[in-house]
C-alpha cells in the first residue's frame, strides 16, 4: 500500500525516458474527468506537453517551434494549477530528467515547497535497443553493436555529462539513464522525502499505474494506459530503414525543421503505426552487453537504495537476467517488405497533408512545409473565391427577379 | 535579368535543344552568338535569381552507353567538362517528358517540376474523395504491393489536402517503380553497385557545385526487387521523392493575394447591365 501524497502537493514526473512516461501521460489525459472528481488536475491541451516543459528545463524546444510562446505556455500551466488548487496537481514530462540547473530551480521555484518529484526507472538492459532506435529516428547513429560498445564502454558509464565513447556518441544517453545519479540530483534539490522512485516491472502492467493511484489518493483501476500502437517498438529492417532515411535528411540541404516535421515525427511516426511484419527480424541485444548492462543496473540499483528518497517496488530488477531482451545479433538486412516501405512515405504524406491553409505559413517552417502551405493555401483561397462568386450569383439571380418583378409590375 | 546558358543536344542531354526547336518558339530572349559559344543558346530570363547553364535529362539508362561503371563514369566526366568550360553553373533538370514549350524549359531551369500545381483542378476535391490507386506497369509485383499499402494506409488530414495526398502516393510509387527492374540488362550484384556507384556520382556532381532538380532518383541505376522486398536504399528514396516532388511543385501565391471576386466577368452581373440600361 503507497499512502498518498499529502493535500496541495504538485507530482512532477521527470521520466526518463522509455520507463512508461508515455504510458502514464496517456492515462492521466484520458481520466481527467474522473481525476477532477477525486481532486487531482492535470492540466494542458496535451497528454504530453513536451514543448512547454522543454522550453522551461532545457532552454529550448524542437525546430520550427517558438521558444518563447512555449516557455509562457508553461507557466499558464502552472498559473492554472496555482488558480484552481486542486488536491493534488500533476506535471508529466521526460524532458525533465535532462534540465540545466537553471532550469530544474526555475521548475521547482515556481512550483513551490509542495512540490514531489517522481522518478520512474527501468534496467538498463531492457532500455538499450528502445533508446537506440529512439535516437536513430532522429539523428544518425551508428550500427547497434558499434553504439552498444560506445555506450556500455566503463569510461562512458562514469562520466555521464561528457562524450559517451572516444566517438561522442549519443552524449544524451547517460545523462538520461545514470538513474541513480538522477536520483541523487533531486534528493539533493528537494530532499529525499521529497522524491520517490517508482521501479517498473515490465511483466506487471498494472504496476505502474497502481503506484500513481497510490500516490494520488485514487481509487485502484482508475488509471488505464491506453492502448498505443504508435509507440512500438520497430523492427531490425525498419529501424535499419529509418536510419538510412535519417542519414540522408538530418544535414543541409534539409533543414532541421522539416526534418524533425515529416521525418522524424512523420516518417518514424508513419512506420510505428503499421503492423510489424511477423516474419521481420526483431532487434537483437549482443550477450556481452546483456552482462555488461545488468552488472551496470546493480551499480545503480545500490545507490538508488542509498539515495534517501523512498522507493517503490523492487530495486533488484534493475539487475534482474530475468528481464534481458532477446540475446544474439542481427544478420545485416538489405531490403524490406512493401507494407513497410508504404508506411515510411505515408507518414511523410500524411505530415504534408496537415499542413494547414492558415492565411501565412508558420514563420519556422522549413521549405518543405513552407512549400505545401502554399499549395493548400492555394486550393483554400480558390475555394474562397467560388464561394463568393457563387454568393453573387444567387444575389444577381434574386435581383433581376426583383426587377423582373417590379418591371411588370410597372406595366400592368 | 539572368542569363540562362542552354547547350545544344549531345549525349542524351538537352535532346530538346535542336535549331528547329528554338526556331520554334519565335522568342526574342533567344539569342546565339555563332562566334563565342557556337554550342549554346542564350536565353534572357527574369525570373532565376542567378545565371546558369542548363542539362535537362531523362533516367540514367538513356544517358549511358552501356550500363558500366566505365560509362557511368565517362557521363559524369561530360557533365563536369561543361560544368568547367561553362559561363554559369550547371544545373542538372530530371524530366522524364520531352520539353515542348518554353514555360516548361523556364520551370525546369528554375529547379521546378513540370506541369505546375493546378489549383483549380486541385479545388475540385476535398479530404471527402479517395486517393486514387498509382499506376504500376504491368509485372511490377513489388511496385504493386507497394502502391496497394500506401494507399490503404494514407489519410487526407486537411480538406485542401487531396491533391497533395494523391500526387505523393503517386511520386512515391513511381520511384519504387523506376527503382525495381523487372527486365534487367545485369546481374542483381552488377545492378546494386551500380545503383550505388551512381548515387556516389550524384553526391560528387553536387561536390562541385552542380544543382540537381526533379526526380534524381531516375539518375540511379534500378536493382530487382529481393524477392519481393523492397530494398531498404529505394523505400528511403521513394520517402524522399515524395518531399522533393512537393519542394519543387509550389504554388506562388502573390505577396497580396487579396481574394478578389471577379464581379465584372460574371455573366448574371453582365445581364444586370443590360436590364438596367433597358430600363
Amino acid at each position: 500500500m503507497i499512502p498518498p501524497l499529502p493535500d496541495g502537493t504538485t507530482l512532477v514526473h521527470i521520466g526518463p525516458y522509455k520507463t512508461g512516461t508515455t504510458a502514464m501521460q496517456g492515462a492521466l489525459w484520458e481520466a481527467r474527468p474522473a481525476l477532477a472528481e477525486h481532486g487531482v488536475a492535470y492540466p494542458g491541451e496535451l497528454a504530453h506537453e513536451m514543448n512547454a516543459s522543454m522550453a522551461v528545463a532545457l532552454g529550448r524546444v524542437d525546430p520550427g517551434k517558438d521558444l518563447g510562446a512555449f516557455r509562457q505556455r508553461w507557466f499558464d500551466l502552472v498559473a492554472q494549477l496555482h488558480a484552481e488548487r486542486p488536491r493534488i496537481g500533476v506535471l508529466s514530462s521526460e524532458v525533465y530528467c535532462e534540465a540545466t540547473d537553471e532550469g530544474a530551480r526555475t521548475v521547482l521555484d515556481t512550483l513551490g515547497p509542495l512540490a514531489h518529484v517522481v522518478i520512474t526507472v527501468r534496467p538498463i538492459v531492457r532500455l538499450l535497443g528502445s533508446q537506440w532506435q529512439q535516437y536513430g529516428q532522429n539523428v544518425p547513429v551508428p550500427p547497434y553493436d558499434d553504439w552498444l560498445r560506445a555506450i556500455l564502454d566503463p569510461a562512458a558509464v562514469g562520466a555521464p555529462d561528457g562524450p559517451a565513447g572516444a566517438e561522442g556518441v549519443t552524449p544524451s544517453f547517460w545523462q538520461r539513464h545514470r538513474h541513480d545519479r538522477l536520483v541523487e540530483r533531486w534528493v539533493g534539490l528537494v530532499g529525499g522525502d521529497r522524491v520517490t522512485v517508482v521501479v517498473v516491472d515490465d511483466r506487471d502492467h498494472r504496476g505502474l499505474p497502481a503506484a500513481f493511484e497510490g500516490l494520488l489518493g485514487l481509487p485502484a483501476g482508475l488509471l488505464r494506459p491506453p492502448v498505443d500502437k504508435t509507440n512500438r517498438s520497430l523492427t531490425h529492417p525498419e529501424a535499419t530503414l529509418m536510419q538510412t532515411l535519417v542519414d540522408r535528411t538530418s544535414r543541409p540541404p534539409w533543414s532541421s525543421a522539416d526534418h524533425g516535421r515529416f521525418v522524424r515525427f512523420g516518417a518514424a511516426r508513419g512506420l510505428q503505426a503499421a503492423p510489424a511484419d511477423p516474419a521481420a527480424e526483431r532487434l537483437l541485444t549482443p550477450g556481452w552487453a546483456i552482462d555488461r548492462a545488468l552488472e551496470v543496473g546493480a551499480g545503480m540499483a545500490a545507490r538508488i537504495g542509498a539515495s534517501g528518497a523512498r522507493v517503490v517496488g523492487d530495486l533488484g530488477l534493475l539487475s534482474d537476467r530475468a528481464l534481458a531482451p532477446a540475446d544474439g545479433e542481427n544478420t545485416p538486412v538489405a531490403a524490406i517488405d512493401p507494407g513497410a516501405a508504404a508506411a515510411l512515405a505515408v507518414g511523410v504524406i500524411s505530415k504534408l497533408t496537415g499542413v494547414h491553409a492558415r492565411p501565412e505559413h508558420r514563420d519556422l517552417a522549413g521549405p518543405v512545409e513552407r512549400a505545401v502551405w502554399s499549395r493548400h493555401r492555394a486550393v483554400a483561397e480558390e475555394w474562397d473565391v467560388e464561394r463568393a462568386r457563387d454568393g453573387v450569383r444567387a444575389s444577381a439571380a434574386r435581383e433581376l427577379g426583383r426587377r423582373a418583378r417590379r418591371r411588370l409590375g410597372g406595366a400592368s | 535579368m539572368s542569363l540562362l546558358h542552354v547547350p545544344d543536344a549531345a549525349g542524351g542531354m538537352n535532346a530538346f535543344a535542336v535549331p528547329t526547336w528554338w526556331a520554334s518558339l519565335e522568342d526574342d530572349r533567344v539569342t546565339r552568338d555563332e562566334d563565342e559559344r557556337p554550342d549554346v543558346t542564350v536565353v534572357d530570363v527574369a525570373e532565376l535569381p542567378d545565371d546558369r547553364t542548363l542539362l535537362v535529362v531523362g533516367s540514367v539508362a538513356e544517358l549511358l552507353a552501356e550500363p558500366t561503371p566505365d560509362a557511368l563514369a565517362a557521363w559524369v566526366g561530360q557533365v563536369r567538362a561543361i560544368n568547367a568550360a561553362a559561363a554559369a553553373p550547371v544545373h542538372l533538370a530530371v524530366s522524364l517528358d520531352e520539353v515542348t514549350c518554353f514555360e516548361q524549359l523556364l520551370a525546369l531551369a528554375a529547379g521546378r517540376r513540370w506541369p505546375p500545381f493546378d489549383v483549380v483542378a486541385a479545388a475540385r476535391h476535398t479530404d471527402a474523395d479517395p486517393v486514387p490507386p498509382p499506376s504500376v506497369p504491368g509485372g511490377q509485383d513489388t511496385a504493386r504491393a507497394y502502391a496497394d499499402a500506401l494507399v490503404a494506409q494514407v489519410e487526407v488530414l486537411l480538406p485542401p489536402a487531396w491533391q497533395t495526398a494523391t500526387d505523393s502516393a503517386a511520386d512515391a510509387t513511381a520511384c519504387i517503380s523506376r527503382a525495381l527492374d523487372t527486365d534487367p540488362d545485369v546481374g542483381p550484384a552488377d545492378a546494386r553497385a551500380l545503383r550505388d556507384a551512381s548515387r556516389s556520382a550524384l553526391a560528387a556532381l553536387e561536390a562541385d557545385g552542380v544543382t540537381i532538380s526533379g526526380p534524381r532518383d531516375a539518375l540511379l541505376w534500378p536493382v530487382p526487387a529481393e524477392r519481393g522486398l523492397v530494398p531498404i536504399d529505394v523505400a528511403a528514396d521513394a520517402a524522399l521523392e515524395v518531399m522533393l516532388a512537393v519542394l519543387e511543385r509550389p504554388v506562388d501565391l502573390a505577396p497580396d493575394r487579396p481574394v478578389v471576386v471577379p464581379v465584372g466577368e460574371l455573366p448574371a452581373r453582365a445581364l444586370l447591365a443590360k436590364l438596367g440600361g433597358r430600363r
